[in-house]
């Protein structure tokens, strides 16, 4: 599965959500389904603005976790 | 004029008048037996086409109901909802049922195997239309939830 790391990079960089939204132009809404991973997909525009918002590259935002053996224990 | 609120108005008020079409048969069933039962000369048929038509009353009002609840749905712009995925498989198995039930009389009237085969027909559409509206979901979940 793929994990959003988002909030880790928003720590980092010290903004809140309410900013991140206004800077990438999303809304709050949006953007809290992007954090709480309930998103289904994300749009080349939007990672391109998250990344210039937060400096990061889209591995600091996204991050692939293997839970196929999780599954099946 | 002509618009889309119209059109599912017009379709809820068809609704209600089969609701009274239902009522009416139901009532009236037995005279309507014994008419085409004299006019054909054959009274064996009564009973079996009374108890076929009966058998059809509780398909045929929990599709009525369950396509009122469907027009209630399109009406407040909701159409693509689980609830109505179900909706439509109920419907779906209501025609199956009205099928099976006339499969007995159409050994004693063949004419009646066309009730059968319509009532198969339109299960599989509605069961066609239902595996749409699931995808449509899918499609209109992934695009809500696309960022």
């Amino acid at each position: 599965m793929i994990v959003v790391n988002l909030d880790v990079m928003m720590a980092k960089r010290k903004i809140s959500s309410n900013e991140l939204a206004e800077m990438i132009e999303i809304t709050p809404a949006n953007l809290s389904i992007l954090k709480r991973e309930k998103a289904k997909a994300i749009r080349f525009s939007t990672l391109d603005k998250l990344c210039r918002a937060l400096d990061c590259q889209p591995g600091d935002l996204l991050e692939f976790v293997d839970d196929e053996y999780d599954e099946e224990d | 004029m002509w618009n889309k609120d119209r059109s599912v108005i017009l379709s809820q008020i068809v609704i209600k008048i089969f609701y009274a079409v239902i009522v009416f048969c139901c009532v009236a069933a037995p005279n309507l037996v014994n008419y085409y039962s004299e006019k054909i000369g054959d009274e064996t048929v009564v009973l079996p086409l009374l108890i076929t038509l009966y058998a059809c009353v509780p398909p045929s009002v929990a599709a009525l109901v369950c396509l009122d609840i469907l027009l209630a749905n399109i009406k407040k712009n909701n159409p693509f909802v689980m609830q109505n995925v179900v909706l439509l498989r109920i419907i779906s198995y209501c025609c199956f049922a009205v099928s099976l039930i006339f499969v007995y009389f159409s050994f004693l009237r063949p004419f009646a195997f066309s009730i059968v085969f319509a009532g198969a027909f339109f299960g599989i559409i509605l069961r066609v239309v239902k595996n749409c509206f699931r995808q449509a979901i899918e499609i209109r979940e992934e695009n809500d939830f696309t960022v």
